[in-house]
């Protein structure tokens, strides 16, 4: 079954000081780079796909293009300990060859289109 | 695992993708949650406002960042309209409307004169 976004209201970020946490991981250039709440945000509400990664690390895996559309990302996520209706970017990356042909194959290069059948 | 080694892991085998595992996900706007540190003596104030106002100290925080982004947005603004060049073209008058209503005679000349009255300093012949 696929990741159901509805059930979360909200992304957990570290506070900025902490060097350990997450915000300053994904602020480096060979992560998310320097806006990653940007990134994270658009990934999110743009054309996500969720791709299933050959050594299971964080809970999720997501592919998809910021707003601009001019890069494919992955950024990968855990439920908040604090909120389970919270996700934390645990970490995250430019998308190689494979993730993007995965998030290609997974969208046929457009929208995601519903179509309801009538019994 | 603690998230430092699930970030270690996970970077080691970046791009090892299961083929076919792909699944589109309905997109979704989710608000951030961002923590910051403030002085014990900021924190009370904020604290007092929020009170009197009925509001949160959150409410007042996304207040006070609205407001910053409205100004550095209004700064971007004023900056582009200062970098904008006005060159200022002295205009020809014939029979300009102004000669009729305040009965003064209308002089044509490339250069801005420097008395109104002769012109001393340009040339200027009558057209009105």
């Amino acid at each position: 079954m696929a990741l159901d976004l509805s059930r979360y209201h909200g992304i957990e970020w570290d506070p900025e000081e902490d060097l350990d946490g997450n915000l300053v991981h994904c602020m480096q250039a060979d992560h998310l780079g320097p806006n990653p709440e940007r990134v994270v945000a658009e990934v999110l509400s743009e054309e996500p796909v969720e791709v299933t990664m050959r050594v299971q690390s964080a809970e999720f895996a997501l592919v998809g293009p910021d707003r601009s559309r001019s890069v494919l990302w992955v950024v990968l996520f855990s439920t908040s300990r604090k909120r389970g209706d919270f996700l934390r970017p645990v970490t995250g990356w430019r998308a190689e060859a494979a993730e993007r042909h995965e998030w290609h194959q997974a969208r046929r290069g457009g929208r995601l289109v519903r179509v309801w059948l009538s019994p | 695992m603690s998230e430092e080694a699930m970030r270690e892991l996970a970077n080691q085998h970046r791009g090892e993708v299961v083929a076919g595992s792909g699944t589109p996900v309905e997109g979704r706007r989710l608000g951030q949650m961002v923590s910051l540190r403030l002085e014990p003596d900021v924190v009370a104030d904020l604290r007092d406002i929020a009170n009197e106002r009925g509001q949160t100290i959150s409410d007042l925080l996304r207040e006070g960042a609205a407001r910053v982004i409205a100004a550095d947005r209004f700064a971007a603004t004023a900056v582009e309209l200062a970098s904008v060049e006005v060159t200022v073209v002295p205009i020809r008058a014939y029979a300009s409307p102004l000669s009729y209503q305040t009965g003064n005679p209308v002089y044509e000349s490339a250069d801005m004169p420097t008395s109104a009255a002769t012109g001393s300093g340009a040339s200027w012949s009558r057209v009105a």
